[in-house]
């Protein structure tokens, strides 16, 4: 009896969620279009679409880093897009940049085009992955994993974003980067990577990870390779770590329903390599 | 040497009884999503039950597909019989090392309760996990603030039905259960594995059982994509 009594309550939990629009409850078991798919496809559109590599006369230069934005609304966004415009290469959006819904994706689509001249990078998020919608992705932004690189007169740096919205990069994608990382990472001074899930969390959450054996895996080749910076979004908090070479940093949302906003603002240089969150004002 | 003789003989002279144990388990663990094909691991697990006192300690060996070294894994535990009138609870703690990485090492602390009735084994408790650099690489990166990364705070539960009585006639009995961990294996609270276990007794010493195990990636708050199953088997052999 006290059993049923549990099943019921969770059940009724369960309704209440379901009453928010932005959850999709089918997420909790499936994905519709598996990461195994996804990569493909992407894989598909770096076919016709080679990597980017945005060349600069100056030797320093900025890359803006931001996650979960989850539009809807998009005045924080904005705020960094705005500053971003000004003074940086490149902007990189670390997943659940939307909602999932196509009004979702219609407003994103309408916030990138307003900025022609700033390369803005993304991959995807859970939130992204909402209600079967990776094709709205895809169809207006293309691959969700993929590399770029920007070019100094001093050396070049290597950014690969990588899609975990399905809670794995799966065995296609983990192969992929070893391959990119064996075959250039010495071509590179420093390779940052930017994906949804963040790696480490200091405290309980009822937010997913990555599988350790997952984990395993890719702390091991971020050591083999040196890998200077991973940084995800995905819990709404901020977390700074560091594992050997590799500085591990989560970004709190930038997203207009929360406290807390910023971004990450990365500038590289000869000899620097350094980072500041920076508040919503 | 003395000292543990002197100890040994204490316990023999004051009527404590002791009994041993030795579990082997094989298991293979496959899924599409895997960064490695898949795995087969062969775990040895040695017990040790002096009165209300179990000392534990557990090796986990690679034949396919080792992470690191043929050595994966390596575990202590100990757990205590304690009674109170009716009521009686098994609180524990452990230890396990993981030389997943030629770089980088796994330590996992872990301390909980484990509560058995004729149906159920309930255990809920709390998992430290800390990665830190092997010798070799905190020599390179000798910033303690490079050395490790700690994870004080992670929930620990394991739910399992038994459906036959647990102090049945032991012929056969078999189980579900969910729980994100499984022997070497420590997941996330939000990552829980379904499972299923099956044994019977050979004769009144050994048992062999079958479990299997389904793991997703993701599930809460996420696109949960398939990950993996899990298959053991193995033998327990009270001595």
């Amino acid at each position: 009896m006290g059993a049923l009594k549990l099943i019921l309550l969770s059940a009724v939990l369960l309704l209440a969620v379901s009453c928010n629009n932005d959850l999709d409850e089918a997420g909790f078991l499936y994905t519709k279009y598996s990461v195994e798919e996804r990569f493909e496809m992407s894989q598909n559109w770096l076919e016709q679409n080679p990597p980017v590599n945005i060349i600069i006369t100056d030797s320093t230069y900025r890359i803006f880093l931001f996650a979960d934005t989850h539009i809807g609304t998009s005045m924080e966004v904005r705020q960094m897009l705005n500053k971003a415009d000004t003074c940086a290469v490149a902007a990189i959006g670390a997943g659940d940049v939307c909602r999932g819904h196509v009004e979702s994706y219609d407003s994103l689509e309408a916030l990138v085009n307003d900025y022609p001249g700033l390369p803005i990078f993304m991959t995807t998020g859970n939130h992204d992955l909402y209600f079967g919608n990776w094709p709205e992705f895809y169809s207006r932004f293309g691959a969700s994993s993929y590399y770029f690189s920007v070019s100094t007169p001093v050396a070049s740096d290597l950014f690969i974003v990588l899609d975990s919205g399905s809670g794995t990069l799966g065995g296609s994608q983990l192969d992929w980067l070893t391959e990119i990382l064996e075959a250039k990472r010495h071509l590179y001074r420093y390779v940052t990577i930017t994906t949804h899930l963040n790696f480490f969390r200091d405290g309980p959450s009822v937010i997913c990870g990555l599988p350790p054996e997952e984990l395993y895996s890719l702390l091991d080749l971020f050591m083999e390779y040196e890998v200077n910076m991973v940084v995800s979004g995905h819990e709404h908090h901020r977390y700074e770590n560091v594992l050997g070479p590799t500085q591990f940093v989560t970004v709190e949302a930038l997203h207009d329903e929360e406290s807390n906003s910023s971004w990450v603002e990365l500038e590289i240089g000869n000899g620097i390599f350094d980072y500041q969150f920076k508040p919503v004002q | 040497m003395k000292k543990l003789l002197i100890i040994v003989s204490f316990l023999v002279s004051a009527g404590t009884t002791a009994t041993a144990q030795f579990q082997t388990r094989t298991w293979i663990n496959s899924g599409h999503n895997r960064a490695v094909g898949w795995y087969g691991n062969l775990d040895l697990i040695q017990e040790y039950c002096i009165d209300n006192t179990t000392f534990i300690a557990g090796e986990e060996f690679a034949l396919i597909n080792a992470d690191n070294t043929i050595f994966n894994a390596g575990m202590l535990k100990i757990k205590h019989h304690v009674q109170y009138k009716n009521f009686e609870i098994d609180p524990f703690i452990s230890f396990q090392y993981r030389p997943f990485s030629k770089y980088i090492r796994e330590k996992i602390f872990v301390f909980g309760l484990l509560k058995e009735t004729p149906h159920w084994n309930l255990s809920l408790g709390n998992f430290s996990r800390i990665y830190s650099l092997s010798k070799d690489m905190q020599e390179l990166y000798p910033d303690d603030d490079a050395s490790s990364v700690k994870e004080w705070h992670n929930l620990l539960y394991d739910i399992e039905y038994l459906f036959q009585p647990r102090l049945g006639d032991k012929k056969m009995n078999y189980s579900l259960g969910v729980s994100n961990q499984s022997d070497f294996l420590y997941q996330p609270a939000t990552i829980p594995m379904l499972y299923g276990r099956c044994w019977t007794y050979i004769n009144e010493r050994q048992y062999v059982f079958f479990e299997t195990r389904y793991q997703t990636a993701g599930s809460n708050n996420l696109q949960a994509d398939f990950f993996g199953v899990i298959l053991k088997g193995g033998l327990f052999w009270a001595l």
